[in-house]
């Protein structure tokens, strides 16, 4: 752990995935990244190679929540209260958070509990922020979701979704701000998530092994590089990682000033029906995904191609069991992309591509 | 090269072969000393015995020539608290603040980590140690308590499964490199008497192997990697973990051969050690390794679950041929094109000689696509479940003395910001210091119970009858009937299972399962036509019962058939014997005591589906037309009224 980690720029393959990643980082607010597939293929080094990646963020000093303090809407109540009173907020610069949620960890690590240590020692009633405290502003990364605990799973997406930790136990009664980007991984064929579940994540991607030789002797030559020499292989992928992090945060800055026009969101719309998906969850995903790759290809606005593009990942998990419909999700997808674009957006995508 | 029909083999060929499988083991016993962190550890095929006990005491003696090594053991019940590490209560108690302790997998760190039986191992317990294998580390988020502890060790997991029915978690044995197969290994061969002790104390020649750390020095090259690649390729090795293990075996033989560059005998052994007990396709050698046809390509999508479903060579029937002295009956290509594919086509060749006869029937018998890929059946679905049971509640204040269990935790944690309050109070009661109290003061209401969800789960098993002309026609009804089923089941956590019957014995195409995924998958190579085995139907639908009941599931069968059987146990033809026998079987059935329901599928309901019905004290439905709703509709019911009356 304490080595350098992969770099994400020499990850073999898996674009869908990485792109998925990107486009949550860029946009926190698409919600969570699920990723579901074979062994072996990356999933968790893709993640953790996120981390470094993410250009590094000013935090309040001393807040034990990670509190921006740019913004006034997402403190914790000691630096609302801070704000307020007008004082000099000093801060200072750390790495965006990745939290890993280990599988067997209890409830009360995850949302925070009472602090046993202060009670025990000097009879004092204090909380002790848990994971999710932690993952503010950051990812939360969870290996095998179908193996966690439905109540945490279900707790865990609630927060996500709110933006914030209501603690009521033991006692305690707080509330702390806890946004951060959910990515779970997981393998299928070990018991299906619910599907109430898997609506709540943002985007999700199928990754499969790869199957060319030459990507995976790519694959198993740099995974050896990487293992021997650490550093002189973060080195060589220097270069890629800056111009990749680069690419990150400039798409951050532009992400909220880019505008959909009412044809794109039409699009949306029109796509989201023809899919029959439920809500309006898929739609809001479906733009601001768009926004964001949008955003991360520099684009001056958001167009059918980036809709496109990112259709499958944010719609796949929302639709309709259809027990005897064989074609997977994805290829449903496909066809309803098919038909609501038309010919003409397809040679568009192929150009794009 | 045809891979089907084998030759029988006689006595002195099956001796060769448990003699190189043997040999094949002390290998992987020299390469696990070499470099004991660095290949994940063993998976071994034996049941517990002798030989079995031989190779780990040579495997310990092997070790403890580099220094003294602790043998951990992982008991099969083991309790996250224990696992992982947590609070530890005692200390916390005398201490008066919380203390952690390890947990096993932490403390296992620097020696070897058994698993006994791990075919029985759930499959959350084996993530738990996958990701601690993977990180190097183990994180414990538990009871208040946070800590990271070093977790490396050498993994060696015993796989005790009889056949192909069990095997230990995909997820396990994707991280280790080797799988050794002591099945049929004579004692005699082995070096022990069977009374299990060693016979001659000296004979482990093959120990001691020096000690050079890893692969850091090692050269590994394109061309090694690519032929690595290519090798797992052509066996349908699909997992990118296998094959970065195949590469780190080839550089620690290497390095045991005190050599700085892989050379082709290496790569030979990774091929047979690392790859071909993984195998799930024949590989061709004459063909171009890079461009594998399309039908075998089919059989890759899962590749990491094809490593536990297929079984491991069992019967002993095995070529004896070592990498070098190759050629028995394959005759290596002389006109190779490239270095490259010289290479792995000489790993392919290794690998081949590695592989069982009866692995490669059955792995052509699934080439020829008539049975469901048994590459694609884990047993995952099966074993998530016995985890869901009894899901914990969060403790409640209670009194134990009214039942429940008391949860010490909780129980502290309340107590816990009241001490130093508690203290004064009762410093200023007990007169003077004269009274020790104790660190900890707890009072009734800080009492927490236990509290567990327990739902009882349900298995239907669908056995349909495949056979003769009608079979298309209820083969698609059933599938869609399990299909509907299992949309709702995966929801409430149900599981559904398959077995077809026809030609000459039944097929268990879905073992209970509630993966949409594989279900699907199963339920597309249903295939049709032959003789009715209703008995070896009924017997199969019950085994996979039992085996639920064991887990504690509640099972519905449902029989899809008309009944009218027409080939005996013994998979003779013959009405009069096939009909007693499919009696015979539902009486068993009967004596199990599984709720049954038959629905007659024959156009004019008859009188032979009615009997067995009433045989087995089953419910009897004819529905001659019946679509997939109904039947749906119609197992449900029968499932609603089991679970009001049990």
């Amino acid at each position: 752990m304490s080595n350098a980690p992969f770099p994400f720029a020499a990850i073999v393959g898996q674009d869908e995935m990485k792109l998925a990643l990107l486009i949550a980082a860029v946009d926190p607010s698409v919600g969570g990244v699920l990723v579901l597939g074979d062994r072996g293929t990356g999933k968790s080094t893709a993640v953790r190679a996120l981390a470094a990646l993410l250009p590094k963020m000013r935090v309040t000093t001393g807040c034990r929540y990670g509190c921006d303090p740019a913004s006034s809407s997402s403190s914790c109540n000691e630096c609302a209260v801070l704000k307020s009173s007008g004082a000099t907020i000093k801060s200072h610069l750390t790495p965006v958070p990745v939290v890993d949620l280990p599988l067997g960890a209890t409830e009360d690590r995850v949302i925070g509990a009472l602090d046993l240590e202060a009670a025990l020692t000097s009879g004092v009633k204090s909380f002790e922020p848990g994971l999710l405290a932690k993952s503010h502003r950051g990812f939360l990364y969870i290996d095998e979701v179908n193996l966690l605990e439905d109540h945490l799973v279900d707790l865990l997406i609630d927060v996500a979704a709110s933006g914030e930790n209501v603690v009521e136990r033991e006692g305690l009664s707080v509330r702390h701000p806890a946004r951060f980007v959910l990515v779970g991984s997981g393998n299928p064929e070990e018991g299906e998530l619910r599907p109430q579940l898997l609506d709540r994540f943002g985007l999700s991607v199928d990754v499969t092994t790869p199957k060319t030789v030459p990507e995976r002797v790519a694959v198993i030559q740099r995974r050896d590089t990487y293992e021997r020499q650490p550093a002189e292989f973060a080195a060589t992928w220097k270069r890629a990682e800056d111009k990749l992090r680069k690419q990150l945060s400039a798409a951050r800055d532009r992400v909220g000033m880019l505008a959909m026009t009412d044809a794109v969101l039409e699009r949306a719309a029109q796509i989201c029906i023809a899919l029959g998906t439920d809500g309006l969850r898929g739609e809001l995903t479906l733009m601001r995904a768009g926004r964001s790759l949008a955003a991360l290809e520099g684009a001056a606005k958001v167009t059918d191609v980036h809709l496109r593009r990112v259709a499958t990942m944010a719609l796949r998990h929302r639709l309709r069991r259809d027990p005897l419909d064989d074609a997977g999700s994805s290829t449903r997808v496909e066809r309803v992309l098919n038909e609501v674009f038309g010919d003409e957006a397809s040679a568009h995508l192929a150009v794009a591509a | 090269m045809t891979t089907s029909a084998p030759v029988e083999l006689t006595p002195d060929q099956l001796a060769d072969q448990a003699a190189s499988r043997w040999a094949r083991a002390l290998q992987v016993i020299e390469l696990l000393a070499a470099n004991p962190f660095g290949l994940g550890g063993a998976c071994i095929r034996a049941r517990s015995g002798p030989v079995r006990d031989e190779w780990v005491a040579r495997l310990k003696r092997a070790l403890d020539a580099r220094g003294n090594v602790r043998w951990h053991r992982l008991p099969l019940a083991t309790t996250d608290d224990r696992l992982l590490g947590g609070l530890d209560l005692q200390a916390t108690l005398a201490a008066g603040r919380p203390v952690s302790e390890q947990g096993l997998l932490a403390q296992a760190d620097g020696g070897v980590l058994q698993v006994a039986m791990a075919e029985r191992v759930t499959s959350s317990v084996a993530a738990r140690l996958a990701a601690a294998m993977d990180a190097g580390l183990i994180r414990t988020e538990r009871d208040g308590i946070q800590r990271v502890d070093e977790a490396r060790w050498l993994l060696i997991i015993y796989d005790e499964s009889l056949d192909g029915d069990e095997s230990p978690p995909a997820a396990l044995l994707d991280r280790v490199a080797f799988i050794v197969d002591l099945t049929d290994v004579s004692t005699r061969l082995a070096g022990v008497s069977s009374l299990g002790a060693p016979v001659r104390m000296s004979s482990s020649a093959h120990i001691a192997a020096p000690t050079i750390g890893d692969k850091r020095n090692i050269v590994v090259d394109e061309k090694s990697v690519t032929a690595v690649c290519q090798t797992a390729d052509a066996l349908g090795v699909g997992s990118l973990r296998s094959q970065q293990l195949a590469v780190a075996v080839s550089c620690t033989a290497a390095t045991i051969a005190q050599r700085d560059a892989i050379i082709d005998t290496d790569l030979a052994l990774a091929a047979q050690l690392v790859l071909a007990p993984r195998a799930t396709r024949v590989p061709e050698l004459r063909e171009e390794p890079s461009e594998p046809e399309s039908s075998e390509v089919e059989l890759a999508p899962e590749p990491e679950h094809s490593a536990d479903a297929v079984p491991p060579p069992r019967q002993g029937e095995e070529s004896a041929a070592p990498p070098e002295s190759e050629g028995l009956d394959n005759v290596p290509d002389s006109e190779k094109q490239s270095d490259d594919s010289t290479m792995s086509d000489r790993m392919i060749e290794a690998a081949r000689a590695a592989l069982s006869a009866t692995l490669l029937r059955q792995l052509a018998e699934q080439l020829g696509g008539n049975s469901a890929p048994k590459g694609a059946q884990g047993r995952y679905g099966r074993e998530r479940l016995s985890q869901q049971r009894g899901r914990p509640l969060a403790p409640r204040r209670g009194d134990a003395r009214r039942g429940g269990r008391v949860h010490v935790l909780a129980t502290v944690r309340a107590a816990a910001p009241w001490q130093s309050v508690r203290h004064e109070l009762r410093a200023h009661r007990a007169l003077v210091g004269t009274v020790l109290l104790p660190k900890l003061l707890v009072e009734p209401e800080d009492w927490h119970v236990s509290r567990r969800a327990f739902r009882s789960e349900t298995l239907t098993v669908f056995a349909v009858d495949a056979s003769g002309s009608a079979a298309l026609h209820r083969l698609a009804e059933a599938k869609g009937a399990v299909e509907l089923l299992l949309a709702e089941c995966y929801i409430r956590r149900d599981q559904v299972a398959l077995v077809s019957f026809r030609g000459k014995i039944a097929d268990v195409l879905l073992p209970p399962t509630r993966s949409l995924v594989r279900a699907k998958r199963s339920l597309t190579a249903l295939p049709g036509g032959g003789g009715t085995p209703l008995a070896s139907g009924i017997d199969q639908a019950v085994a996979i019962a039992e085996a639920a009941r064991r887990r504690g599931m509640t099972t519905t069968i449902v029989f899809l058939t008309d009944g009218r059987a027409n080939i005996a146990r013994d998979g003779t033809p013959g009405r009069p014997q096939a009909a007693l026998d499919a009696l015979d079987a539902a009486k068993r059935l009967r004596a199990g005591g599984y709720t049954t329901l038959m629905i007659d599928t024959s156009p004019q309901p008859q009188d032979s589906a009615r009997l067995l019905a009433e045989a087995m004290r089953g419910r009897y439905l004819g529905l001659p037309y019946a679509a997939a709703p109904v039947i749906s509709a119609a197992v449900r019911a029968e499932r609603a009224k089991m679970v009001k009356h049990p």
